[in-house]
Order: structure tokens, then C-alpha cells, then sequence
């Protein structure tokens, strides 16, 4: 084991050097890139599970060419897939190799795990009333099979986490990670989410009520709800010095996060945003940065009218009305469940350094109490030097992250 | 390295020694203890699955021992880390059968700390680490790190592992967990300490090695503290909690200031 002991009379700043995206759009950085910087919206009738009877009959699933293209294993779930691409993909992004990456810490988001197989291989068994095949469905099941897999796969033997916050998870892990590279842990940090669809994730929102029966529509007047998705998204997170040292590119630097629990109901916001606000102010804080100095943010956007409401009233709190450009990338992809936070954070390091704010889609009619300009439609060009990312999970769990343009000082 | 918290409190129910039946099954079941489940006190916890209660009975554990109250550890200076393996896999079974009648936030493992944060007025920085004893060693870990960065006061630090409602699963990955699983439900109450504290972690040793002193069942997440609540009562320094799982494995060392 290793046994790092770094002081922290001056901690890391930490960048991201490394970036991987399996998404709704396909496999690979620039299809994600081109799809969400051309304002594509990738909710479509939903082919992985039966819908019949469905308030929403719509999912933004991974394209099924883009799916075959990845490397196949029988013990490999539909997440395991993805994930690994994106994951090898930043890595191999981040060039971090040798010992940099052997020692790295591995931090996963993930809520679903291999649940797609697991829920088929158990519905077989208890219908059929027969012990089925294919045990090791149960051993996958769990979501920290993804960094088990990661870990053996690709060779990184740090810390690993496995961060379970529903849809905040992603954020999480980028938060985590960077909190493992301040304290001295280690010097890098492979940290993502990943979600595949499952039949009991769109049952139970569809339970809720909370599906959109057409492409989700955040922020606009007439939004009825959200539009499931799948995806992974990873990120390599490094100490600034020794990324500069190994003379890797660097997108962008993560300049503070907040993560907070609203204590107010198992799915429901705070209806005053309370916990969000404290979130957002907690990472401006940590960046120290005031609300001023942020450009972006890459919303939280769900679509459903009491989350977008609730965001909404927490911008305004903390950026006033007009106070900052504002989209969701939820609009494209729909929403990504453990993966959102880091797809997100993806979209938002990559709108810093191509200067092009993602829009949001299907916006017709901006919602009157949503007093900000929400990208409808095309994406804007804006030469911004710092954004916020917004996750906040089932049951009010709140994570904001704080980035800056990679070749600011 | 960074400033060792302080255990300041440890609430702990633990199937077959402190409480619960006990009970123990086989025949096409694992061997399991079980607390059993909880009364229902609040009709606001009349949705609340038996993991949620459990965990709200081991934050009031924590409080008897720690001679607190409520009121101390209320607000957004507290903050709270979540660590369970398998305590979220009754509550998906129930809803993929359909039979349970169980709301579909309930299937989440986040649950079980949104309900802490709820009935006691958690608000402050907040995570939740899915794995075996390395998970909630990297919980107490995290919360020593908010702890140290002045991000909070306090720490709670919730664990909650129970098995009966999916004994006849885990009897059929034997491989992957030790018997008799025995379920228990953990809080702890940091504060900022003195020393240092050192977290180690990497690759090795077994999936089913559990943590030291702690060899006689299976606790899988909670295993760390019910190591820490021996050394508590049996005394012996400096601290140190180890824990592997599924080819990870971590160590927490509590050193003293030189």
C-alpha cells in the first residue's frame, strides 16, 4: 500500500487534463462535442425497454452502431462498456501513464450499476420460477463493479470510490477526487459517472410522474417533465505542478466545489433552494470568486417544473436576475442520472475552452420566473473565464463545481 | 497526512450482541443475524424502509453515548457520510417484484441519509461511498479532510448493512461474502482532534478478508466501526482500522502528535 504524506502548508491547485465522454451523440469527445456544440437533441423513442403505457415513451440512449463499435465481453454490463470507454479515452487524453497513472485514485459515480442485466436475469428467474443462468449478473449488479472493472482494466491502483449521490454522483466524484489530490493522497485522479438505462429507473419515474412525454424542455413555460438518458463521462484531475512538470495540455482548473444536503424530503428540492444556494456559495467561496466573476452555468435543468423553478430561484439568490448565461445540457442527452454530473462538467470544460456556450433545446416560450438567458437553440459564442456546474440529486443532495478557462493564471 | 478527528461518540446496533433476535437461517438462505425491524414512531417515516430506521435508531445510539443532543449536531456546520454495501438491495428487490408496495425513492441507497438529514436537521457537507469496509474507512477519511479544511465542525459518519430480506442471494454468492452476515447499524461522531491521520490504500488481499478484529461474522461496511467499538472498550493505541473488498484494500492509522 502507499502511504503518501505530502504537506499541506500549500495545497495542489488542481486542473483537468483528460477528458472522455460515451454519450447519447455516440463514443468520443468530439462526438460530444460537435453534437451538443450544434444544439442536437438525442431523445428518441426508446428501444431498450418496452414503454407501452408510459407517460414518456423517449430516451436518450447511447446509439446502438456506437454501442457494437465498443469492446464487448460476456462479463461486461452495458454500463461496465461504456464506461471503460470513456474512461480508457481520458486517460489516453491525459497521457497519463507509468506511475502517475498506476498510483492515481479512481473515484466512480454511479447509481444503476449493471442493473439493465440484473433486472432481466431476475425477472427471468422469478417468472419462469426456474434458477436461471448467468449468475454473475448478481456480482454486477452492484455499482462498484464499474471501478472494480476500471481499476483491473486499466491499470489504476490508487484509492476507490464508488460514490452513490442519484444524479449528483458525478459531480461528487470530481469533488472527492480533487479533495484526495489537495490532502496529498495522490497526484492524479480518474473521476466520472456512469448510468445505463434501466427498466426500474424509467418505472419509477414514470411513477413519479415526472417524465416528459416529448423531448424534456428545461426553463421553458410549457415543460412537463424529464427525458431519461444514459452515459458515462470521466475526467483526469492532476496536482497543476506535476501535470505542468509532464508537460500535459491543460483544459481547464477546478477552482472550488460545495456539496450540501437540503434535510428537506427524500425527492423533493427545498423550495427555496436553500441547500442549492448554500452549494453554489460554498464552491464561489472555495474558488473565491464572487458571483461577478462566473460567465456560465451549466444548469442543473432537469426540466421538471418544480427543479428548474427551484434552480432558478437559487441563481437568482446568489447572480440576481440576468445576472449569468444559464443552459442544460439535459436538452440534448436528456437526463443522465449518475453520469449528469460529470457529462455536464464535460460540457463545461469544453464551452470554456472553445469559448461556445452550449444552448439549451426545445426552448420555446422561457418560463417568465426564470428571469435569465437560457441559450435557446444555438449554441453562443462567449469568451468566458470561469463556470459553474450544478448537480443536485434525489432527496436534496447538492454539488456545484467552479472551473476556469485552463490558460488563465 | 492530516489532523487526526477525534471519536467523540459511536452509536452501534449490532444483530446478535446488542440487541435484534438474532436469528440465524439456512437451508437455501445465508446464515444471517438480523435487527429485525424497527417500530414505526412518526407517521413521517411511515414509507421508511427497514435500513432507514435502523440508521435513524443508530444516529439516536450515537447521541445516548455521547450524552448530546439533537440540537448539537442540527445544521449545516454537521456534516454527514453515508457508507453501506448491500444495505440498498432489499428495497430493489421489493420494487422489482412490485409486490412491496415501496415508493421508488426508496430504492435508492441515498435514502438512507436523506432520512438521517431529515429528522435531525443535517445540513452541512454531505457524501455517500458504495463499497465494503475500504468505503467506510474512505468515509471517515473524507470527513477527517472537511474536518481539517474547516468545511464543517462536526461529522457524522452512518453506516447501515442488513441482508435478511436477500439471504437466499447472498447464499448463492458465497464466494463473495463471509458467514454469518450479521447486520449492524453505525454512527460516529467526529470532531477536530490532535495527531495525525494517515490513510493508505491500494490493490491486494482478498475480497472477503474482513476488517482486523472483527474476523467472527460478516459485518461488510460496517466492519471498521465495530473494529473501532472493540478498541474503544478494550483500549490499546494508536488506532488503526483495516479493511479489504474485492481486491482493494485500506488502512486508517490514528497517530499520535510527536
Amino acid at each position: 500500500m502507499s502511504d503518501t504524506r505530502t504537506s499541506l502548508a500549500r495545497p495542489p491547485r488542481i486542473v483537468v487534463s483528460g477528458l472522455g465522454v460515451v454519450s447519447p451523440f455516440g463514443a468520443g469527445l468530439k462526438t460530444f462535442w460537435n453534437g451538443v456544440s450544434a444544439g442536437a437533441c438525442a431523445i428518441k423513442p426508446a428501444t431498450l425497454m418496452e414503454t407501452e403505457g408510459f407517460r414518456s415513451r423517449l430516451a436518450a440512449e447511447v446509439p446502438a452502431d456506437a454501442m457494437a463499435a465498443l469492446p464487448a465481453s460476456r462479463r461486461r454490463t452495458r454500463a461496465d462498456r461504456m464506461a471503460l470507454a470513456a474512461a480508457s479515452e481520458a486517460l489516453a487524453d491525459a497521457e497519463l501513464v507509468g506511475a502517475d497513472r498506476a498510483r492515481a485514485a479512481l473515484l466512480v459515480g454511479a447509481v444503476g450499476g449493471g442493473m439493465y442485466e440484473g433486472e432481466a436475469w431476475y425477472w427471468d428467474e422469478t417468472r419462469s420460477g426456474q434458477r436461471a443462468a448467468g449468475e454473475r449478473a448478481l456480482r454486477s449488479i452492484l455499482p462498484f463493479s464499474h471501478a472494480e472493472t476500471l481499476a483491473n482494466r486499466l491499470g489504476v491502483s490508487g484509492p476507490r470510490e464508488t460514490l452513490v449521490m442519484a444524479c449528483a454522483s458525478g459531480a461528487a466524484s470530481i469533488a472527492m477526487g480533487a479533495d484526495l489530490i489537495r490532502a496529498g493522497v495522490v497526484t492524479a485522479a480518474l473521476v466520472g459517472g456512469v448510468d445505463a438505462l434501466t427498466r426500474i429507473c424509467f418505472m419509477g419515474f414514470n411513477a413519479l410522474r415526472l417524465l416528459s412525454p416529448e423531448p424534456c424542455r428545461p426553463f421553458d413555460r410549457d415543460r412537463r417533465g424529464m427525458s431519461v438518458g444514459e452515459a458515462a463521462a470521466f475526467l483526469v484531475l492532476e496536482d497543476a505542478d506535476r501535470c505542468r512538470e509532464r508537460g500535459a495540455r491543460i483544459y481547464a482548473r477546478l477552482l472550488g466545489a460545495g456539496t450540501t444536503t437540503d434535510a428537506h424530503h427524500v425527492t423533493a428540492p427545498h423550495p427555496g433552494g436553500e441547500g442549492m444556494i448554500r452549494a453554489i456559495r460554498q464552491a464561489l467561496e472555495e474558488a473565491r470568486m464572487a458571483p461577478s466573476d462566473i460567465g456560465y452555468v451549466n444548469a442543473h435543468g432537469t426540466g421538471t417544473p418544480q427543479n428548474d423553478g427551484t434552480e432558478a430561484l437559487a441563481l437568482r439568490s446568489v447572480f440576481g436576475d440576468h445576472g449569468v448565461l444559464v443552459s442544460s445540457s439535459k436538452s440534448l442527452i436528456g437526463h443522465t442520472m449518475a453520469a449528469a454530473g460529470s457529462v455536464e462538467a464535460v460540457a463545461t470544460v469544453l464551452a470554456l475552452q472553445h469559448g461556445l456556450l452550449p444552448p439549451t433545446a426545445n426552448l420555446v416560450n422561457v418560463d417568465p420566473e426564470i428571469p435569465f438567458d437560457c441559450i435557446p437553440g444555438e449554441a453562443r459564442p462567449a469568451a468566458v473565464a470561469a463556470a459553474l456546474s450544478n448537480s443536485f440529486g434525489f432527496g436534496g443532495q447538492n454539488v456545484t463545481l467552479v472551473f476556469g478557462r485552463g490558460d488563465a493564471q | 497526512m492530516i489532523q487526526a478527528p477525534t471519536v467523540r461518540a459511536l452509536g452501534l446496533l449490532c444483530a446478535g450482541d446488542r440487541g435484534g433476535d438474532g436469528m440465524e437461517r439456512s437451508g437455501g438462505r445465508a446464515e444471517v443475524r438480523s435487527l429485525g425491524r424497527p417500530p414505526i414512531r412518526d407517521d413521517r417515516h411511515r414509507r421508511s424502509t427497514r435500513e432507514c430506521l435502523l440508521a435513524v435508531q443508530a444516529v439516536e445510539a450515537m447521541l445516548e453515548d455521547g450524552r448530546t443532543t439533537r440540537a448539537a449536531i442540527e445544521g449545516e456546520h454537521t456534516a454527514l457520510l453515508y457508507s453501506t454495501a448491500a444495505a440498498y438491495a432489499a428495497s430493489n428487490r421489493s420494487f422489482i417484484e412490485g409486490g412491496g408496495g415501496i415508493h421508488f425513492a426508496y430504492t435508492a441507497p441515498a435514502v438512507v441519509p436523506s432520512e438521517v438529514a431529515i429528522e435531525f436537521g443535517v445540513t452541512g457537507p454531505y457524501a455517500i461511498f458504495l463499497g465494503g469496509p475500504p468505503a467506510t474507512l474512505r468515509a471517515i477519511w473524507q470527513a477527517a479532510m472537511w474536518l481539517d479544511a474547516g468545511a464543517c465542525e462536526r461529522a457524522l459518519v452512518l453506516v447501515v448493512e442488513i441482508f435478511d430480506e436477500c439471504a437466499d442471494l447472498y447464499a448463492r454468492a458465497r464466494r463473495l461474502v463471509g458467514t454469518p452476515l450479521t447486520e449492524v447499524a453505525g454512527c460516529l461522531l467526529l470532531e477536530r482532534g490532535r495527531g495525525r491521520l494517515v490513510f493508505e490504500s491500494g490493490r491486494g488481499a482478498s475480497a472477503r478478508r474482513p476488517a482486523r478484529g472483527a474476523a467472527a461474522a460478516e459485518f461488510l461496511g460496517c466492519a471498521p466501526l465495530v473494529a473501532l467499538d472493540r478498541w474503544r472498550r478494550n483500549g490499546g493505541a494508536p488506532l488503526a482500522l483495516t479493511g479489504a473488498w474485492r481486491g482493494e484494500q485500506a488502512r486508517l492509522v490514528w497517530r499520535p502528535e510527536s
